[in-house]
């Protein structure tokens, strides 16, 4: 199967075929609607927030040289868009003490969560993600679901590698944490 | 530990779904950018919106040897400095009159057509420029 690259259409709405920006649209709106979502939380937010980052992507296009990656590039531009948005609205993230958990409660954690129904688990572990505060909700995502290097992590949210290292260590601890607290409460209810 | 860790994290990570817009998603993008495209247009002179730089360089290619040929008033005086320069301009402006066969007006005309369009093309140019720096991110 013949699939064009990202530059294709670019280089087509360069030229004025501004039809050719609907296929970046559909290529990129899921990854950027979930960017999104980790960061502002609400659905009807992030919705408007995405597609304002299409948007700007669109009237800045000319300015897109291709010395990254285009995803690179329009995950940068949905990440400032979001980050502006909380801190305009001031939302405050609950603390999760990441210290409480052990090796042993890990290794249990794990195991009572692979033991539940597929849609169990999608549901527990959205709600998990949700909880962890913005950017390590959103470096999970990027580095485990769409595998995207530190490199590329670095260049979208301009924290450094081992800010992100750090991050992404301390993100594992929490969620184990989180599902551990929501496995108590599906056993104690 | 941290290893292992690492592992039933990646094992349960897998179950973390990516996230999907509402289904007119594209639609209402696509809307807007339309939207935003003929409000753009109505500032923008939109002829000129490709291959700019030859459209620019064949404008003052043509301006520049319009003004050399047409403004060269008087016979041309032959010295030493720009003897080789006038004759070819003489002789140049000369084909140019026996070949169209009008008066000098029309030339004039010309040129004025080609200096406006020239005007309009850095008009254009200048405020695409601005609308950019204006939505740079």
């Amino acid at each position: 199967m013949n699939v064009k690259k990202d530059s294709f259409f670019i280089n087509e709405v360069k030229n004025g075929n501004i039809d050719a920006f609907k296929f970046l649209v559909e290529k990129h709106k899921d990854m950027i609607y979930t960017i999104v979502m980790r960061i502002v939380r609400i659905r009807e937010d992030a919705e408007e927030i995405a597609q304002d980052a299409f948007i700007k992507a669109f009237q800045s296009i000319d300015l897109f040289e291709g010395k990254s990656e285009f995803s690179t590039w329009i995950y940068k531009i949905a990440y400032n868009l979001s980050i502006s948005h909380i801190r305009k609205k001031k939302y405050k993230n609950i603390e999760i003490d990441d210290n409480l958990i052990s090796d042993n409660d890990i290794f249990e954690t794990y195991n009572d969560f692979i033991k539940l129904e597929e849609s169990e688990r999608n549901r527990i572990l959205k709600n998990a993600v949700n909880s962890l505060n913005e950017d390590d909700a959103l470096i999970i995502t990027l580095f485990y679901i769409k595998e995207i290097s530190v490199n590329e992590i670095e260049e979208i949210t301009n924290l450094s590698k081992s800010n992100i290292k750090i991050k992404l260590f301390r993100a594992r601890k929490q969620l184990f944490s989180i599902l551990k607290d929501k496995k108590e409460l599906i056993y104690t209810v | 530990m941290e290893d292992k860790t690492k592992i039933y994290f990646e094992e349960i990570i897998k179950d973390l779904k990516i996230e999907t817009p509402s289904k007119k998603f594209t639609d209402n993008v696509m809307k807007q950018i339309y939207a935003e495209f003929s409000d753009e247009s109505v500032l923008k002179l939109s002829f000129f919106n490709k291959n700019k730089f030859l459209i620019i360089f064949s404008v003052v290619f043509l301006s520049i040897f319009l003004i050399i040929i047409f403004f060269s008033s008087g016979q041309p005086v032959a010295t030493p400095d720009n003897s080789i320069y006038d004759l070819y301009l003489k002789l140049v402006f000369d084909k140019l009159k026996d070949f169209f066969n009008v008066k000098f007006e029309f030339f004039l005309i010309l040129r004025i057509i080609f200096s406006s369009v020239f005007i309009l093309y850095l008009a254009d140019f200048f405020i695409s420029k601005i609308q950019k720096l204006n939505h740079s991110v």
